[in-house]
């Protein structure tokens, strides 16, 4: 029985940091105040001074009793762009991949991942959170195109990345579509 | 004895899922269920891109609430189907939600119910709000200049081509809406600089004489290096310092003093920018060194990040080159403290530490609602 309840009691723990939290440095100021937002009720909050409205789920998930729900979305860049052209997302159907200056103002560089958590929640359970941005960059002296990406764990700078690797994505509305 | 443990494993798990469970809905008051609900009072309403929210104060004895909206005022729920985009939310538990998605500029007047099991109240008074749209072009977000599709194997085409894969940088934002952009100065796409004098005396865009460039749409103001073995000197180092921030948890670590090479003043930034202000260089004495979310903002993204088409245009007279450092300090830090610092070279962002040393771009103003520094 103990060995049972040992086991249990593991899934339990398993099962409550199935996804993580963002740390943050006490002694930074937030670049990325919660008090710039606006949180709304269906998983999306905006930003009061770019007027973009964002996810607060990783591509892939969706928002259910007010949490994240699903397997977060991890593919190369075609795909990504892809899944987020068909994305359907609190009813909303122009969800996109942020360009580098948009993913650059929700980068919370005093926490780690760098994320404001108040806004997106269930990080992926990984220490390798890169998302791409939507902003190509050829390089064809090595692989080619591909595209910036930001890495939540490490450094959480912008860089160049192969079109063929899979990472996750965050998801941005607004901001004027041809 | 297994039936024993059965049972004291199934109370066990009881426990734990009891523990483990977190969460919980608050619970109204306990009235008894025949009590008559009153309409909820205190109403607030917003509106968003395609989104309201809107919000009340909780109904002793509610068991849920339904919102009712439609585009015409006084609805209620015997008349809201007749009524323009007419329509009801029920069975709401919280006092709190978003209605999406909506019509942007269209007036929506909403009014809602408390629920128990016995009765819906009668319509509470009614609010209304129009859902609307910030155009990008009234916001500080900068765009990149990227033109290119990506054809979704190796190559940047034309976004009109066959192939091109749409939902790319160049697809949205200021760049997609070069027809409507009305520019205050100019610039290569949907960028909108005017240069300025040492004294903050505007030039024509033509201008080669400028000590500066404000970027119209970010607001911020930028240091342009200059060739003239001084001050501004573009292949200038710096070692890092600033005494107005602590670096690595709360160790007295302000980075490197004068550990560089430059003219005009100690090799440091913090010596840099009091050198700088001292100047009232283009008018101003609040010099700093800019974040990494500020410094992308001023880089021209083409194909090859490197091919920064706002030194092609001469906006950026001299670029930051150097055989040693094609790099910049950012006054930004990361929370990984072994990690402390970003650079900024040709478009991408990496982290560094003290003991290096680099060119540095001053700016000033304010981003995205704060002083960044």
């Amino acid at each position: 029985m103990t060995k049972l309840s040992v086991v249990l009691y593991l899934l339990l723990i398993f099962v409550n940091f199935n996804s993580i939290a963002a740390d943050c440095s006490s002694y930074l100021d937030r670049y990325v105040p919660t008090s710039r937002f606006v949180i709304h009720h269906n998983g999306t909050f905006t930003d009061k001074v770019t007027g973009l409205m964002w996810s607060r789920c990783f591509a892939g998930m969706i928002w259910v009793n007010d949490k994240c729900e699903g397997d977060w979305l991890e593919s190369n860049l075609e795909e990504s762009i892809k899944q987020a052209n068909h994305s359907v997302y609190a009813g909303f159907t122009d969800w996109r991949i942020p360009n580098t200056n948009e993913i650059l103002t929700i980068i919370e560089y005093s926490c780690y991942p760098a994320v404001n958590d108040d806004l997106i929640k269930f990080l992926p359970p990984t220490t390798h959170i890169q998302v791409w941005t939507n902003t190509f960059v050829d390089d064809e002296a090595t692989w080619g195109v591909g595209a910036y990406m930001v890495s939540l764990n490490y450094g959480a700078g912008l860089n160049e990345w192969g079109a063929t690797s899979e990472m996750f994505s965050l998801h941005v509305r607004g901001g004027d579509k041809i | 004895m297994k039936i024993f443990k059965a049972l004291c494993f199934i109370w066990l798990s009881m426990i734990l899922i009891s523990c483990g469970g977190g969460g919980g809905q608050s619970i109204d008051k306990i009235v008894p269920v025949d009590t008559p609900v009153t309409p909820p009072v205190g109403l607030a309403v917003a509106g968003f891109n395609q989104l309201l929210d809107i919000t009340w104060k909780r109904v002793d004895g509610a068991s849920s609430y339904s919102i009712y909206f439609a585009s015409e005022p006084n609805v209620n729920k015997d008349n809201y189907m007749t009524l323009s985009d007419g329509n009801v939310i029920s069975g709401v538990a919280s006092n709190a939600f978003s209605i999406a998605p909506l019509e942007n500029g269209k007036t929506y007047y909403l009014s809602i119910t408390a629920v128990n099991l016995k009765e819906e109240s009668s319509n509470s008074y009614e609010v209304s709000v129009t859902p609307n749209y910030m155009s990008i072009l009234n916001s500080e977000v900068n765009d990149t200049g990227q033109t290119g599709c990506f054809d979704g194997y190796y190559n940047m085409i034309d976004c009109g081509d066959e192939g091109a894969l749409i939902g790319g940088d160049s697809s949205y934002g200021r760049d997609a809406l070069m027809a409507q952009i009305k520019k205050l100065g100019d610039g290569p796409e949907s960028f909108d600089f005017t240069k300025l004098d040492i004294h903050g005396g505007e030039l024509p865009y033509e201008s080669t004489s400028h000590s500066c460039v404000k970027d119209n749409v970010t607001g911020l103001l930028w240091e342009i290096k200059k060739n003239d073995e001084q001050l501004h000197h573009y292949q200038a180092l710096y070692s890092y310092y600033s005494t107005d921030k602590k670096f690595i948890g709360d160790l007295p670590f302000f980075g490197i003093k004068n550990g560089g090479v430059c003219e005009g003043s100690d090799c440091d930034t913090e010596s840099f920018i009091n050198a700088v202000n001292d100047e009232i260089y283009c008018g101003y004495t609040d010099w700093r060194v800019p974040t990494v979310r500020e410094l992308n903002t001023f880089n021209h993204v083409r194909s090859h990040s490197i091919d920064n088409v706002l030194y092609e245009e001469g906006i950026i007279r001299f670029d930051i080159q150097h055989e040693y450092s094609n790099t910049t300090w950012t006054s930004t830090v990361p929370f990984d403290a072994l990690k402390p610092m970003f650079m900024f070279y040709g478009g991408r962002f990496a982290s560094m530490d003290f003991f290096k040393i680099h060119n540095t771009r001053l700016v000033r103003g304010s981003y995205l609602g704060a002083n960044d520094d």
